[in-house]
């Protein structure tokens, strides 16, 4: 028995008992490797530990009660099909209704984006009659008037100017 | 097996067509190695069973649309992985809360087990000392889940490496690592029993 084949035998016994050719076969390659020995009885005791572990001791109504389950999911599902509208029940009928859902979205959008525009536009209009310059005439005396406010006291030649 | 030659498929592919005799013959053969999974994966029988439940409830809704692409028994453990992680899973985000789908709902109303169980159940420490029982128990308990259930995979004689592979969603290599290190820390964990083997002379004696 090669190395491989000892690690095959030794994977197959993970599973299930060795048979009586494949045993003797592993008892001569341990023969001739010694040191490997003591590994196998261990797995072999874990393997004889594992293989006690009682089965699950399953109820004799499982069966009756799977069935059961099964039978009722198939009525709810039966149920399901012959009460829902039509339109769940046709694939071209959930394709239009899809098609005119998005139709709708799309024009709604673009009378939303037209009046919103539309809006904006009497705003600017609105704006720009508040915002119209003054009479070039105010601007002449601009310089004099921004200088009133840097004036502590009363300057009176300048007030005379104005006059 | 090339999956059109097994049995169970061919059964499956009856199921397939409303024939709920094919679905009884496979609830029969599978319901102890799906409910065995199911119980080292949460150690509670009643959850076992309600999980296995709806393992075959899960198999059944999916009839209709079953294509023969490997083992039946391949497909079904795939379901049983993918159930039995979602409630460990799901436990660990909840652990006040227990499942509880063992009622049978049938037009609307609520019955729960309407059919009895007619056979007493025997605790499984039938064969082993509680204690030891225990140990085991506790020592699997504490694997990470995959390798736990690779671990139990791999005790049911149904599956091939391959198989167990395919259902936890890994490679071959990758499946043969995660029971190898399942094992080593079994072994680590039950070193005392295997050394003694006392638990061998008291269940002979």
């Amino acid at each position: 028995m090669r190395d491989e084949d000892f690690k095959k035998a030794e994977e197959t016994s993970w599973r299930r008992r060795l048979t009586a050719a494949e045993k003797e076969e592993m008892r001569l390659f341990l023969a001739a490797r010694p040191e490997a020995a003591e590994e196998w009885e261990r797995d072999e005791a874990l393997n004889r530990l594992l293989e006690q572990m009682p089965a699950a001791q399953v109820s004799s109504n499982f069966t009756a009660r799977v069935l059961a389950a099964a039978r009722s999911e198939e009525t709810k599902a039966v149920r399901e099909e012959t009460t829902a509208p039509w339109f769940y029940r046709n694939w071209w009928a959930r394709l239009t209704a899809g098609a005119a859902m998005v139709c709708v979205g799309f024009f709604s959008f673009r009378e939303y984006a037209a009046a919103h525009r539309a809006r904006e536009a009497q705003e600017v209009v609105a704006a720009s009659r508040l915002a119209a310059l003054p009479p070039m005439e105010w601007l002449n005396d601009f310089d004099t008037i921004q200088r009133l406010d840097k004036v502590k006291v009363a300057d009176d030649d300048l007030l005379s100017v104005l006059e | 097996m090339a999956p059109l030659e097994d049995p169970d498929s061919v059964l499956m592919l009856r199921v397939k067509r409303g024939d709920m005799g094919a679905f009884e013959e496979l609830v029969d053969k599978y319901k102890q190695p799906v409910v065995n999974l199911m119980f080292r994966m949460v150690h509670d029988l009643d959850e076992a069973e309600d999980l296995a439940q709806n393992v075959f409830v899960r198999v059944y809704r999916s009839a209709s649309r079953y294509e023969v692409s490997a083992k039946f028994s391949t497909w079904l453990f795939t379901i049983a992985r993918r159930l039995c992680l979602n409630e460990i899973r799901r436990r660990g985000r909840h652990p006040a809360e227990s499942l509880d789908t063992s009622g049978v709902e049938i037009e609307g109303e609520r019955q729960v087990r309407q059919y009895e169980d007619v056979k007493a159940f025997s605790p499984p420490e039938a064969f082993l000392q509680g204690e030891l029982e225990e140990k085991i128990q506790q020592a699997l308990a504490a694997l990470p889940e995959k390798q736990r259930l690779a671990i139990a995979m791999c005790r049911q004689e149904e599956l091939s490496y391959e198989e167990i592979a395919e259902a936890l969603g890994c490679s071959v290599s990758a499946t043969k690592s995660l029971i190898h290190r399942a094992r080593e820390a079994l072994k680590e964990k039950l070193k005392p029993y295997l050394q003694s083997g006392a638990w061998e002379t008291k269940r002979n004696s």
